[in-house]
C-alpha cells in the first residue's frame, strides 16, 4: 500500500521535511480550485523538503485555468518523465491525450470519478485504456461499491470526504476563475445539527465530512489530506 | 433570445407555448432524467397533443435525457428516442458521453443539446463532448460570461443556452453534489426536507451561508449573455409550476428588455426591481403541477 499525503501549494510553508518522511509520493495542488495550480517555485519549495515522487492535482478549470495548466504541462513533460497528474477536468484529460499521448499518467480525480464510476464498468475500462488512466480516486463506499468491475486501482482520500464544491468562492467572494491570494486557509467547522447529523468542513471553495480509511481489494494507495491547526 | 421552458404536462406545454415560450423540454417515463416519474409524461403518446400545439406554432419540443445511462439501457433508450424523433419531437437534452458515444457508433442524428450537468468549462471540454455529436450547449450555471466567451463562439456552430442566473442559480455544483436534498441525495430513502446549501451554519462566533454571488453581478452576468450571442434563455423544469411561471414572465418580461437595447446599468436596475430577494428552492421543489 502507499501513502501519499495531499498539500496545497500554499501549505508548503507549514509542513518540514520530517513531516513527510514515510510518505511514497506527495499530492500537490488542488482538486477544487483552479488556484491552487502549483507554479513552477511550488515544486522548487516542495523537492527542497521531499526528494520523492510529486503527483500534481488539478481541478475543473476556466478556460484562464485551463491554459495555466497548459503551460504547467508544457514545461514538466519536458523534463519529467514520470509525470503523473490527478485529473477532475475533461478539457484537461482531452488535452493530455491529444498533445502528450503515453507521457503523462492521468488519475481520474473525485469529481469526475463521481460522474463516471456509475457507468458501465466495459465503458469505464475502455475509456480508461483509451485515456491511459491506471487509477482513480475515491473516498467513500459507495463509489468503491460502483467500481467494482473496474480494472485500475484506487487511491483513497481520508480524513474527509468530498461532499460539495462551488465555483463562487467563500473566501475570496468572486469565482474561483477570478486570481487569489490562497487565503482560504484551515478548515471551517460548520455546525448544523438538522444536517447530516455530522459537522460539515469548509476546505477552499469545497466542502467535506469526515471518513476513514478503509480496507478493498481495489485500494493500492491512500491520500492523506494534510490539516493545519485552525 | 429564444425561451425554452420545461414542463409536467400537457396543460403546462401548453401554458408556456402559448405564452411566449419558443421550446419545452420534458422527461418521459423510460428516459432517465433527473426528475421524479411523477413529474414526467408517462408514454410517447402523451406527448402528440404537445407536438401537435408545437408544429401549429412553429415552436420546439425536446425530451431530458440528462442522467447517466446504463450500458444495458442503451438500445432501449435509442429505440425511445429514435420513435420520439418519428413522432415530431426535435431533440434530446443529454449528459452521459457514454450514451452521446453510443448514438455516434450506431449513427444515430439528432439534435443533441449538452446539458448544465456535465460541467462544460472550457472550450477543451466542450471539444470533448462536440466530437460525439452536439448542436447545443447548456452553459453551467457557475460559469460567468468572462469565462465563456470561447465556448459561446464555439468553432463547432453549436448553439448555447443560459440561466437566468439572478433567479435561479445553484449554490454548488448540482451534479458534484452529495449533500442531502429533496431533490437529490446519494440516499433517496432517506427524505430530507431542507436544502443543505440554503441553511444557515454556526461558524464559531459567526452564523456561515452558502455563498452566492450577488444579485446585481448576476442580472449583469445575463445581460453579457446576451450580448455575447447566446441564443436561448432557460426556464427550468421546476415541481411547483406556479413559481416556475413566476420565473417564466420574469424571464420573458428581461429578455423583452434585452432586445429593446437598454443599457446595462439600466437592466441591472430593472432586474433588481424585478426580483432581488434570496432563492427559495424549497418552495420551487415542492410539487404542484398543472395536470392533464
Amino acid at each position: 500500500m502507499e501513502r501519499t499525503i495531499s498539500l496545497a501549494p500554499f501549505e508548503l510553508g507549514l509542513v518540514t521535511a520530517e513531516r513527510l518522511k514515510g510518505y511514497d509520493a506527495v499530492y500537490l495542488g488542488g482538486e477544487f480550485c483552479e488556484n491552487r495550480l502549483p507554479s513552477p517555485a511550488d515544486y522548487k519549495r516542495l523537492a527542497a523538503i521531499f526528494p520523492g515522487r510529486v503527483v500534481t492535482v488539478t481541478s475543473i478549470f476556466s478556460e484562464r485555468g485551463l491554459g495555466r495548466a497548459a503551460d504547467l504541462l508544457k514545461k514538466h513533460l519536458g523534463e519529467q518523465k514520470d509525470f503523473e497528474i490527478v485529473v477532475n477536468d475533461w478539457g484537461l484529460l482531452r488535452l493530455l491525450k491529444d498533445k502528450y499521448g503515453g507521457k503523462a499518467r492521468p488519475v481520474l480525480g473525485r469529481l469526475i470519478i463521481w460522474e463516471i464510476a456509475r457507468m458501465d464498468k466495459a465503458f469505464l475500462n475502455s475509456f480508461c485504456r483509451e485515456y491511459g488512466i491506471k487509477s482513480v480516486e475515491a473516498d467513500c463506499e459507495p463509489v468503491l461499491k460502483q467500481l467494482s468491475g473496474y480494472k485500475g486501482s484506487v487511491n483513497y482520500h481520508a480524513p474527509y470526504r468530498f461532499r460539495s464544491t462551488s465555483r463562487y468562492c467563500p473566501h475570496l467572494k468572486d469565482f474561483v476563475s477570478s486570481p487569489c491570494a490562497r487565503s482560504c486557509g484551515a478548515p471551517v467547522r460548520l455546525k448544523n445539527p438538522k444536517v447530516l447529523g455530522e459537522d460539515l468542513f469548509l476546505m477552499g471553495n469545497a466542502y467535506f465530512t469526515p471518513n476513514r480509511p478503509v480496507k478493498h481489494r481495489l485500494i493500492r494507495r491512500t491520500v492523506e489530506t494534510f490539516i493545519r491547526e485552525p | 433570445m429564444k425561451i425554452t421552458a420545461g414542463v409536467k404536462s400537457r396543460k403546462e406545454a401548453e401554458y408556456f407555448l402559448t405564452n411566449g415560450a419558443d421550446e419545452v423540454y420534458c422527461g418521459l417515463v423510460g428516459l432517465r432524467n433527473n426528475r421524479l416519474p411523477r413529474e414526467n409524461f408517462s408514454r410517447p403518446e402523451d406527448l402528440k397533443p404537445v407536438l401537435e400545439l408545437a408544429r401549429r406554432t412553429g415552436k420546439k419540443v425536446f425530451v431530458a435525457v440528462n442522467e447517466l445511462v446504463r450500458e444495458q439501457e442503451h438500445p432501449e433508450t435509442l429505440h425511445l428516442l429514435a420513435e420520439l424523433k418519428e413522432l415530431g419531437v426535435d431533440g434530446a437534452i443529454l449528459r452521459d458521453p457514454a450514451l452521446l458515444a453510443y448514438f455516434k457508433k450506431k449513427k444515430f442524428k439528432f439534435y443533441f443539446t449538452l446539458s448544465t450537468l456535465a460541467n462544460c468549462f472550457n472550450s477543451r471540454t466542450l471539444a470533448f463532448f462536440a466530437r460525439l455529436g452536439l448542436s447545443r450547449i447548456v452553459l453551467p450555471m457557475q460559469l460567468m460570461p468572462e469565462n465563456a466567451e470561447k465556448l459561446i463562439k464555439n468553432r463547432y456552430g453549436l448553439e448555447t443556452e443560459v440561466f437566468c442566473q439572478a433567479l435561479y442559480y445553484g449554490v454548488n455544483l448540482d451534479s458534484l453534489c452529495t449533500l442531502p436534498c429533496p431533490q437529490t441525495s446519494e440516499n433517496f430513502s432517506k427524505k430530507f426536507t431542507d436544502f443543505t446549501c440554503l441553511l444557515p451554519y454556526s461558524c464559531g462566533k459567526d452564523v456561515f451561508r452558502m455563498p452566492m454571488p450577488p444579485p446585481e453581478y448576476m442580472f449583469g452576468a445575463f445581460y453579457d449573455y446576451f450580448h455575447l450571442g447566446v441564443g436561448h434563455a432557460k426556464v427550468a423544469r421546476w415541481p411547483n409550476v406556479l413559481r416556475e411561471i413566476d420565473l417564466f414572465l420574469k424571464v420573458r418580461l428581461l429578455v423583452k428588455l434585452l432586445e429593446k437595447g437598454v443599457s446595462r446599468k439600466l437592466f441591472i436596475h430593472e432586474g433588481l426591481r424585478l426580483d432581488a430577494k434570496p432563492l427559495q428552492y424549497g418552495k420551487s421543489f415542492t410539487l404542484k403541477s398543472l395536470a392533464g
